[in-house]
């Protein structure tokens, strides 16, 4: 086995690691503001000016996860 | 409505209760934060239906969704999960989980998908029910002659009404010799090995008239 090789192995468990900090610490808490914005959104009336901002943020923070799970999911990729 | 939910992350079952009751008003949810919680919970009360985030850690997600079956095997179960769809959906889905919701879209489909469930049917994603439809029509046998280019289906064609390839050229405005690397490219695709052979497939697959 060469030396990288045996680098890029012994590398996964800190990506493993790291994957499951990142679905702790972030992935959980951006689920949460992702939930919080859509119960804003489901109780102002559609008339209040906030009603966009909020439907803005609310996409944006969906984006946000999409991204932050596909870097955890390359995260916990086993290396080949 | 009695909605369970089950999630191992207070903050994310106080944001799915808030949401739920956002959503259908005067809606008892129930919290669980293990699958031993949730069992306990699905054993001694009535649920219209569960939220079940099937990446808590512990037990597999699967072997949690199938005790709550073989305990209440009419109850609803919507699968939570932070995976990427492909990787769980089909595999809960056979292990009787009537739907599957990515977390990071629960915001906007959960509500959705519990009227769904709830109602007796099944619930999926747009994303995930594309995926499975292409998925669909990889198993599918596709007839050989589809594999065949536009021009070498057209080459095909005429040649098995019997027309000679300088014909074929002529009609196609071709060259002789390119109608022939057609039609040797098209035999091979097709596993025949003559202009004879060439009708009788393109009859018996109603290719010709």
């Amino acid at each position: 086995m060469s030396l990288a090789t045996k680098q890029k192995r012994s590398a996964a468990p800190g990506n493993q690691l790291l994957a499951r900090k990142v679905h702790d610490d972030i992935s959980q808490k951006l689920t949460v503001i992702g939930l919080e914005l859509a119960v804003l959104k489901a109780t102002l009336p559609k008339s209040n000016k906030l009603a966009p901002k909020i439907r803005q943020l609310s996409q944006l923070t969906t984006e946000i996860c999409i991204s932050v799970r596909e870097v955890m999911e390359q995260l916990s990729a086993k290396p080949k | 409505m009695r909605i369970l939910i089950t999630d191992d992350h207070a903050l994310i079952r106080m944001g799915l209760k808030q949401l739920i009751q956002a959503g259908f008003g005067k809606a008892v949810v129930g919290e669980a934060a293990n699958a031993g919680e949730a069992l306990e919970q699905i054993g001694g009360n009535e649920w219209d239906a569960v939220v079940l985030d099937i990446t808590m850690p512990g037990r597999s997600g699967i072997d949690i969704l199938r005790d709550i079956k073989m305990l209440r095997p009419k109850l609803p179960v919507l699968i939570l999960t932070a995976c990427s769809e492909d990787e769980f959906a089909m595999r809960v889905l056979k292990a009787g989980a009537a739907g599957f919701v990515r977390k990071e879209m629960a915001p906007s489909e959960l509500i959705n998908a519990i009227k769904k469930v709830v109602a007796g049917g099944k619930y999926i994603s747009q994303s995930l029910a594309e995926k499975l439809a292409s998925k669909l029509n990889q198993d599918i046998e596709i007839p050989v002659h589809e594999t065949l280019s536009d021009r070498e289906y057209e080459v095909m064609r005429l040649l098995a009404k019997g027309n000679t390839p300088s014909e074929v050229a002529k009609m196609l405005s071709l060259s002789v010799k390119t109608v022939s690397t057609y039609r040797t490219r098209l035999l091979e695709k097709l596993n025949l090995r003559s202009n004879a052979e060439l009708t009788y497939y393109a009859i018996k697959n109603g290719l010709v008239e």
